[in-house]
């Protein structure tokens, strides 16, 4: 066990090492953010000295490695926009991003998880079809173009919620949410679907119910208790992607997260910043993505041999 | 081939999608065809006209004009050609690339294996419209750089794929067999191994295709996508949007053909996968 | 439960299509605004695309940040709103010599920690804007200057070199409180600016808004409104909505389109107010062979492009034609100048007398930031498609787009403009066109003598010459295609929202606002 963890850690560490460097090349092949740091007086030579004392026109390999000493420590530099360490400006961001990542968690659980089960319990029903129309309508829906359809309901025809922002509580939560929210719904009814279907079909089942148990004893107790332990491990990898994938539906709403601030900053060449997010968000994947597959093989040991 | 219309009979959805998706390849082919005016005229004394059967549109323009004046119609039908040349072209790059990678990670082992498998792991790690973003800001907007994308961002799921198929078929004594005959390497991949998957990959590759309709869509949308004179419905979505308010239509009809498309793309992926790899889990 | 659930997605789904479709014009701003009764605090929110850069008036780039800052800080002079310098915390100035301006400060300036503003204050900003560690991003801009200080209330203004625009740059110096900023430190000045002007501070949410209260003890007048809140809304149309559902009271750049739709809507009142901003084609003569190195070419496409179609067309009419470098809002403008009229005739004869009598096919870089600026350049496109110019349009990032022009290596073509609080032809000619000037892709050697024997010149008649034989210089040889100024579009809630006006400089001030 000590050493499949060993081997996965490591293979965690190299990955995230090597998102560095494929953002911090991509970046520094897009322009430098010398521009940005001065007035517009400011003469071309007076730039190239600034950016000769900035460290731009060191070699990429030599900046590289400064960036990584900084990043170990959380010191990313600092933000040529805001004029403060980018880590600072990252942090400011990220409760928004995490309220909106948990909310849209919570609309797919919610909504995701009671149709999945009532589609399979009642498999080919009326029921059934409509939630398998609307779970696939729910995966092919784009973020954007939901998301300006709620702007348009919602906010500027009924003029019930804010078009954007944040500063409205719920109000301003909720369709943000539904807008992320909607395709992991759609995921987890789905793989939820054919899940329960599998375990449903099975023989211990039918045992159950030979002993007399009620039908939807039978499905709370069995089918779903199987199939969860593969939802488990799929929502650790929805919200993970949640909290990356905000880009488009933070931008849609302005919504002051860091799916937001990204784009921003990829726009105005802010480095440290993208590099702050790109970084923190690889750590989160390759966190979650190590808890899931070690809880994954501790409740299924056979996954290990693999 | 009797089979599979067979069983596409009986699938009610899978004919549905199958319908969409000809509409829209028909659409594609035959879209100077079929457009009543050039996507690219402008009318600047006729813009922001809404669809003919409201109050304020015109029966020239059947689903309206847009901020230059140019036919919404023909734009989208025009549309329809760029989105399914990017699908197509972007689905084709990836599939080939996570092919070829995969057959080498998992039929060489080793080395090989372990970098392609750590970069299969960087790609997990970050995510898909950053990514997209990332390539896309550094290449710059053009036909060619997001069909490049949608490949770059694709391949990951025929690497793994391929590779742990041929990981199992690999040891297998037939395969043993013709090595100790002297069968080449490639011989062994293109005879025996690959028609073991290409089942799975032509499932995936429908799926991923849907995908890459969205993520065509979704950088027009912000503004990375191809360039601005050839219209694409993400970024007549985009261009719609500032006028959302007082022309709605406009930004309702090319979301509407997106998510059509995608629909179309699915139900028909799924139907294949039932088809020919029920227990694939995509 | 669950079919509970299932059919709410389904009707939230089926909602959203439906009313996107219906009539959207019914709704009225009118209904929403706030009965602001003697109780109620009386709040103006007024909302615009980005966020500010800082709060420290030294790193106050972008017209947003000026206009917030404008709020909060006062300056020595400042400018109308139909760009006139008046006076602000000084009491009188006058200029002594060629680089010597003696200044007499109010002595009734308070900063709202309680200081009193003096001469001390004045000479703190400016040194430490020169403190080349600190990297402020407005340093550059106003190193050329430094304060004698004479008196608590008297100094001189003494700089390098003449300097005829100085009162205009002033009116960008935000007087900061010296022992306040040296006490806390530059971070938590930011954090907890202090200022002496119309309003005081109260919070501000990254991305989200800026929220300020009225300054009773303002030196100047008092405003009558008790909370003033600047509020980030990104997307034009979203910026719209929140106006006509009652969010804002006043929104900034609306695009043209929206502008026309909002004037017919009752109780919104729509401005659109000619800048100082300056948009044109600019041509790339300096990155290798390129057709519009030739005079002939450049002159050839100045005749092809139809500004006033530009203009009606896709700006909606919220722009005005320029001639050339310079508006009549600045300086020494010289109406007696003439611009290019249409003639694609005329163009395609000067396009084969270069030699390219089948025309060409040509880049054309456009980043967002102007006025409808893709819609633009696509009109453009089509008109030089006329006289058999092919134009391939480049979108590119406005960070990637400077980058390019700085090195060179920009489209031959280009969407570029000035404008702002400070800028004048002398800006212009040497950020734009002067050879070493940021933005310059152009290599004369002429005009460069011309234009800084101009920024020097103290005889105004002298300096007048000099000005308006660049104007005229920069239509005969052509440097750019000379568009227009666009407009800055406002729509405010009329019923309740009274005394604001627009101004020419595009800095959105509220400092007499009142609202009903």
């Amino acid at each position: 066990m000590a050493k499949y963890l060993a081997k996965r850690l490591a293979q965690s560490l190299i990955a995230i090492l090597g998102i560095t460097v494929v953002v911090f090349v991509i970046l520094h092949l897009t322009g430098d953010p010398v521009e940005l740091m001065v007035s517009p007086t400011t003469s071309r030579e007076q730039m190239d000295i600034l950016r000769q004392e900035m460290g731009f026109n060191d070699p990429l390999p030599q900046q590289y490695l400064r960036f990584l000493k900084g990043a170990v420590v959380g010191d990313f530099g600092t933000s040529y926009y805001y004029n403060e360490p980018a880590m600072r400006v990252v942090m400011e961001r990220v409760p928004a991003t995490l309220e909106l990542a948990v909310a849209a968690l919570a609309i797919a659980v919610v909504l995701g998880i009671p149709a999945g089960v009532l589609s399979a319990v009642k498999r080919n029903s009326l029921s059934d079809g409509v939630i398998r129309v609307l779970a696939l309508l729910g995966q092919c829906l784009p973020a954007f173009w939901l998301g300006i359809m709620l702007i348009m309901a919602f906010s500027v025809n009924l003029g019930w919620l804010p078009t954007g922002g944040n500063s409205e509580g719920w109000r301003s939560l909720i369709m943000p949410a539904f807008t992320l929210g909607l395709f992991s719904a759609a995921t987890i009814c789905r793989l939820l679907r054919s899940n329960m279907i599998e375990v449903l079909g099975k023989e211990y089942i039918d045992v159950a119910r030979a002993k007399g148990l009620r039908g939807s004893v039978v499905v709370m107790k069995h089918a779903f208790k199987n199939a969860f332990s593969s939802i488990l491990t799929m929502l650790g990898m929805q919200f993970a992607s949640l909290l990356g994938g905000s880009v488009i539906t933070e931008t849609v709403f302005a919504w002051p997260g860091i799916g937001r601030l990204v784009i921003q900053s990829i726009q105005s060449s802010d480095f440290a910043v993208v590099e702050c997010i790109v970084f923190l968000l690889a750590v989160v994947f390759v966190v979650i993505n190590f808890v899931v597959d070690v809880l994954y093989s501790v409740i299924n040991p056979r996954v290990r041999l693999q | 081939m009797k089979a599979l219309w067979r069983s596409l009979k009986q699938s009610k959805t899978g004919m549905i999608g199958l319908a969409i998706v000809l509409v829209v390849v028909v659409c594609a082919i035959f879209a100077y065809q079929l457009a009543p005016c050039d996507p690219l005229q402008q009318d600047l004394m006729n813009k922001l006209h809404d669809p003919a059967w409201t109050a304020t549109g015109t029966p020239e323009h059947l689903l309206g004009t847009d901020q230059l004046g140019r036919d919404v119609l023909s734009r989208l039908l025009v549309g329809a050609r760029i989105t399914l040349l990017v699908a197509l072209a972007g689905t084709v790059v990836g599939g080939v690339v996570g092919v070829v990678l995969g057959c080498l990670a998992g039929y060489y082992g080793g080395w090989v294996d372990a970098v392609l498998m750590r970069l299969v792991d960087i790609q997990l790690c970050f995510p898909f419209t950053l990514l997209a973003l990332f390539i896309a800001a550094v290449l710059g907007g053009s036909l060619g750089n997001v069909i490049l994308i949608a490949g770059i961002t694709s391949w990951v799921r025929y690497a793994r794929l391929v590779r742990g198929e041929i990981l199992s078929i690999k040891e297998c004594e037939y395969i043993e067999a013709i090595r100790a005959e002297g069968g080449s390497d490639a011989r062994i991949i293109f005879r025996h191994i690959l028609p073991n998957v290409i089942s799975s990959v032509i499932v995936i590759a429908t799926l991923e295709m849907a995908k890459i309709v969205l993520m065509e869509a979704s950088l027009s949308f912000l503004g990375y996508g191809v360039p601005v004179t050839i219209p694409t419905w993400g970024r007549m979505l985009s261009e719609a949007r500032a006028n959302m308010v007082s022309n709605p239509w406009q930004c309702i009809l090319p979301g509407l053909c997106i998510t059509l498309t995608v629909l179309g793309v699915n139900l028909l992926g799924d139907w294949l996968r039932d088809y020919l790899d029920p227990k694939l889990d995509v | 439960m669950k079919k509970f659930l299932s059919m709410a997605l389904c009707l939230a789904l089926s909602m959203s299509l439906l009313a996107g479709c219906g009539s959207s014009a019914s709704s009225s701003a009118a209904a929403s605004s706030e009965a602001a009764g003697s109780d109620t605090p009386k709040t103006v929110t007024y909302a615009n695309a980005s966020d500010i850069a800082s709060l420290d008036p030294r790193r106050g780039t972008s017209t947003i940040t000026a206009s917030v800052l404008a709020d909060l800080y006062s300056t020595l002079v400042k400018t109308d709103a139909e760009g006139n310098i008046v006076l602000d915390a000084a009491a009188s100035y006058e200029r002594v010599d060629d680089v010597t301006w003696h200044f007499t400060l109010r002595d009734d300036v308070y900063f709202t920690n309680g200081d009193h503003m003096t001469s001390a204050d004045v000479q703190y900003t400016i040194d430490s804007l020169k403190n080349k560690d600190a990297g402020y991003a407005l340093s550059g801009d106003f190193s050329f200057m430094s304060v004698e200080v004479l008196g608590d209330y008297e100094f001189n203004i003494v700089t390098d070199q003449p300097f005829n625009s100085l009162p205009l740059r002033l009116n960008y110096v935000k007087i900061i409180p010296s022992k306040y900023v040296q006490e806390v430190g530059d971070e938590a000045f930011a954090k907890n600016p202090v200022g002496s002007g119309p309003f005081k501070f109260v919070s501000w949410t990254k991305d989200d808004k800026v929220v300020m209260e009225k300054n009773p003890d303002y030196y100047g007048e008092v405003p009558q409104i008790d909370q003033l809140v600047y509020k980030v809304i990104p997307e034009a149309a979203d910026r719209v909505a929140a106006l006509q559902a009652g969010e804002v009271d006043i929104i900034c750049s609306i695009p043209t389109t929206q502008a026309n739709y909002l004037s017919s809507t009752d109780g919104v009142t729509v401005v659109g107010q000619p800048s100082t901003r300056v948009v044109w084609l600019q041509f790339n003569t300096i990155n290798g062979d390129s057709p519009v190195n030739d005079l002939k070419v450049r002159q050839a496409l100045n005749y092809a492009i139809d500004r006033d179609s530009l203009i009606t067309g896709v700006l909606d009419g919220y722009a005005v034609k320029v001639a050339s470098i310079s508006t009549p809002e600045y300086n020494d403008y010289d109406a007696s100048v003439q611009g290019y009229t249409y003639d694609p005739e005329k163009a395609k004869s000067l396009l084969a007398e270069a030699g390219y009598a089948d025309g060409f096919t040509v880049d054309l870089s456009v980043s967002g930031g102007f006025l409808n600026a893709t819609d633009v350049v696509q009109a453009v496109a089509s008109q030089l498609a006329e006289v058999g110019v092919t134009v391939n349009i480049q979108q590119e990032d406005s960070a990637t787009q400077r980058d390019k022009i700085m090195s060179g290596t920009v489209a031959p073509i280009f969407l570029h403009g000035l404008g702002g609080p400070y800028c004048d032809i002398d800006l212009i000619a040497s950020i734009g066109f002067t050879k070493g000037g940021r933005y310059c892709t152009w290599d004369s050697d002429e005009f460069a003598d011309l234009a800084s024997r101009a920024a020097a010149a103290v005889d105004d008649t002298e300096r007048a010459r000099l000005h308006s034989e660049m104007q005229q210089f920069m239509v005969d040889q052509a440097p750019a295609v000379w568009l227009y100024q666009q407009d800055t579009l406002y729509a405010y809630n009329s019923a309740k929202v009274q005394n604001w006006t627009a101004r020419t400089d595009e800095v959105v001030l509220m400092d007499g606002v009142s609202v009903q």
